[in-house]
């Protein structure tokens, strides 16, 4: 559905490449996440799909969504077919929730009638009370608006073909609830047979969500594979390093709940490392 | 009470000027400002020369740019086409000065607010499918809106206070309290003139804050829109509509009537005043004189020396009372020593060639420069000529209204005898006499036909050199007004009627009894007329 050929980008004359070379392709359906730190080329791939960034032209570098290469489409026409989920604001903050929601089905040209029928179901879907319809985004929680965000990708996709891009959608989400936000994404994506790329520094999140995983760095991609793949042979000590975090995260927690101390307390006692390994 | 009473009477005409100045003007430095900021934004080479343009037009005086529009005026309506010629003074000047001035705090601000909006909220505009004018009006725009409000509000209050000077380019404004008040020390004038100021520069922000915080939350965007839109036009249109109505006015002028050979009427006739009570009473003198006459009159009052001579010449004017040493000296540009009939006859073979103004000839006195002392102090130093002077003048200050020090007949009088004082204070005439009773200054310049010289108990001090050039106040009419043949005849009655002492009294009545200018217009009248029987 989505497939990068060969691409690169450098920003500026004597940059490193932000992206070198890469080819990767998401199938139809699929969620893709992309891993890596900041500044490894995940945002500046992603953004390649909707056409916020231009390849470098003369690498021979396509993207190509749905077999077409989308820089032979308009970028209006090709970012309107697609939802785009920022972390930051992304919301236009002097909008009404409904505003924001309506946007994409707006530009499209559709009557008022409709719109406004959509926008009810998207914050269904999303699980926002039609109350909130009225509301800015400044006086939502950061989970709200991280719904609405989501609610405003979906707004525009009809038909069950749609693609969504996320960057770090849940980097503005409190802990306590970026975990339900994840499921209800993830199901939504499920439910709606979306096909997804997701962009995040976050090994764990990466891990729990995707179907397949890309890790980037240095505007490379190291590693494709489903989480399991990834996982039983991550294939480059970068890549080894990146999945033992939550690995011994998750060993530590599961350690609690058999009775065994965890880090924080094993420091107070002033004890040596490794404790948890033996 | 009754002083408050009458000054306030004149403050609903004045005020509702003074609020379609402002106005219109503002809202023409939006129509300007808004499409440079917005242009460049994204464009160094738009926004670079647009900013540096306006920072260099906000740093000229505002007396003298409006100064310079009229004069630039001039130049655009005389190659206009006939039936869209406007009069240079008065409206369109203003207008055009006080645009410029507003386009600066607004551009400044179109600039700086959209090149705020957070970049990650454009971008995601962007990522929604919005194209790049979609981006600019429906994100951008309502997001800097504020700062852009920021900079009306600010451009308001500066047009406000600045749109008091248009008063010197015969524009009617609340400036008319501020300078007639300076002008006959009325501070009950000056006090309303001032605070009807101040109170519309607040009014007015804080409209536009209303607007700013009503227009960006709690209507709906299409009302927001549609009222922005209908105050747009609003605009315009008052714009349009007082403007064309100058044009109109000028329009009804007609340039071509009166060939000669022809009888040609003046319809209205514009009399001009500069900046002082002399002028100021024989003005109305003059209307009063052409009124009975059957023409309609309207005066144009504290115009600057320059601006009313060159309104002369432009025929902006009709007819007004200028001294012959002021043109022989400024606008000829002679050296003195010749008689006071010299004078007076080669100035009118000049003005007359030159421009085409036509000179009627003397009222009968001159109202002269001349250097004035206290009497005691006059005595003590054993001062009688200006040559006594020269010895003392560098333990002394000199007083002079403000133009004296740049006109030539202070560099010649410097020159002639070698005059250094310790110290020059340029001051509005009506302060001069005040300044120097009270020891402030030691030195001023009086004129000859101010009833204050007697009052205040100063020594003219004697010219034996001869470096002032006389000053007869002579009646000049403009080439086309002369060609009304019976208008002519109804001010030619004027000339020789008026000697010092009758002008010194008539002054003295608005400087010293602190009389309105009109009753003392209304006793020199009186006067003419029982010369007139004679």
């Amino acid at each position: 559905m989505i497939q990068w050929d060969g691409v690169s980008k450098r920003y500026g004359k004597g940059d490193p490449p932000a992206v070198d070379g890469v080819s990767l392709s998401v199938e139809r359906g699929e969620m893709l996440v992309m891993v890596g730190e900041s500044g490894s080329g995940k945002t500046t791939l992603l953004k390649m799909v909707n056409r916020l960034v231009e390849p470098d032209a003369g690498t021979g570098g396509v993207v190509r969504v749905g077999g077409k290469d989308v820089s032979k489409v308009s970028a209006e026409e090709l970012r309107r077919g697609m939802g785009y989920v920022i972390q930051s604001v992304g919301l236009l903050p002097h909008w009404t929730v409904a505003e924001n929601v309506g946007a994409v089905p707006g530009l499209l040209g559709w009557d008022r009638k409709r719109v406004e029928r959509r926008v009810g179901e998207v914050l269904e879907t999303v699980g926002l009370e039609a109350g909130l319809r009225g509301r800015l985004p400044s006086e939502l929680s950061g989970g709200q608006r991280q719904r609405v965000g989501v609610a405003r990708a979906l707004a525009g996709q009809v038909g069950g073909a749609g693609v969504l891009l996320m960057d770090e959608p849940f980097g503005a989400v409190d802990p306590i609830n970026r975990g339900a936000l994840r499921e209800r994404v993830r199901g939504l994506h499920d439910e709606l047979g979306l096909t997804s790329v997701l962009v995040t520094h976050d090994m764990g999140e990466a891990l729990l969500l995707a179907d397949r995983l890309a890790v980037v760095r240095g505007g490379k991609v190291l590693r494709v594979g489903t989480p399991a793949e990834v996982v039983a042979d991550p294939g480059d000590p970068y890549v080894a390093e990146l999945v033992s975090a939550p690995e011994r995260e998750a060993r530590r927690l599961a350690g609690l709940w058999a009775g065994r101390p965890v880090a924080s307390d094993r420091a107070k006692r002033g004890d040596g490392e490794g404790v948890i390994d033996e | 009470m009754s002083e408050l009473v009458e000054q306030l009477g004149r403050l609903p005409g004045l005020l509702a000027w003074h609020v379609v100045l402002t106005v219109v003007s503002v809202g023409a430095g939006v129509l300007i400002a808004v499409p440079v900021g917005v242009l460049g934004r994204d464009r160094a080479w738009v926004r670079g020369p647009g900013l540096a343009v306006a920072s260099v037009v906000q740093t000229v005086p505002g007396l003298a740019l409006l100064a310079l529009v009229f004069a630039l005026l001039v130049v655009v309506r005389d190659v206009l086409p006939e039936g869209w010629r406007f009069s240079a003074l008065g409206f369109w000047p203003t207008v055009i000065a006080l645009s410029f001035y507003a386009v600066l705090p607004v551009l400044r601000n179109v600039v700086t607010g959209l090149r705020g909006v957070d970049g990650d909220v454009v971008e995601a505009a962007r990522g929604l499918g919005m194209s790049r004018r979609q981006v600019l009006w429906r994100v951008e725009w309502p997001l800097a809106l504020p700062v852009v409000l920021a900079g009306v509000r600010t451009a308001v209050v500066w047009t406000v206070g600045v749109a008091t000077l248009s008063t010197a380019i015969g524009q009617e404004s609340l400036g008319d309290y501020i300078f007639a008040g300076l002008q006959t020390f009325n501070l009950t004038a000056i006090v309303v003139g001032c605070v009807a100021a101040a109170g519309l520069a607040l009014a007015l922000d804080a409209v536009v804050g209303w607007v700013g915080r009503g227009g960006v939350r709690g209507m709906r965007r299409r009302t927001r829109w549609g009222l922005g839109a209908a105050v747009g036009l609003g605009v315009v249109a008052l714009g349009v509509l007082v403007g064309l109505g100058e044009v109109r006015w000028w329009a009804d002028r007609p340039a071509e009537a009166g060939r000669p050979g022809e009888v040609f009427e003046l319809e209205r006739v514009r009399i001009g005043a500069k900046n002082f009570n002399e002028q100021f009473i024989l003005a109305r003198v003059m209307e009063r004189r052409v009124e009975e006459a059957g023409y309609t009159a309207e005066r144009v009052e504290s115009l600057g020396s320059l601006n009313v001579f060159e309104a002369l010449a432009a025929g902006e004017i009709d007819v007004y009372v200028d001294y012959s040493g002021t043109i022989w000296a400024n606008a000829m540009g002679r050296e003195p020593g010749l008689s006071r009939d010299e004078v007076l006859e080669k100035m009118t073979a000049w003005l007359l060639s030159e421009k085409g103004i036509v000179c009627l000839g003397s009222l009968g006195f001159e109202n002269a420069y001349a250097l004035a002392m206290r009497e005691d102090d006059a005595a003590r130093l054993g001062v009688r000529t200006v040559g006594d002077l020269v010895r003392h003048a560098p333990g002394l200050r000199i007083g002079s209204d403000i133009e004296f020090f740049e006109r030539p007949e202070w560099a010649a009088v410097r020159d002639g005898y070698g005059l250094r004082f310790a110290d020059q204070r340029p001051m509005v005439p009506t302060l001069m006499y005040p300044a120097i009773t009270s020891g402030e200054v030691d030195v001023i310049t009086a004129f000859t036909s101010d009833g204050r010289i007697v009052r205040d108990r100063l020594r003219l001090l004697e010219d034996t050199r001869g470096v002032f050039p006389p000053y007869d106040a002579v009646v000049l009419v403009s080439e086309r007004a002369a060609r009304d043949e019976r208008f002519v005849e109804v001010l030619r009655g004027l000339v020789g009627a008026i000697d010092l002492e009758v002008m010194q009294r008539a002054n003295a009545m608005v400087d010293v009894d602190v009389k309105s200018v009109g009753e003392a217009a209304g006793w020199l009248i009186g006067e003419l007329g029982v010369e007139g029987a004679q």
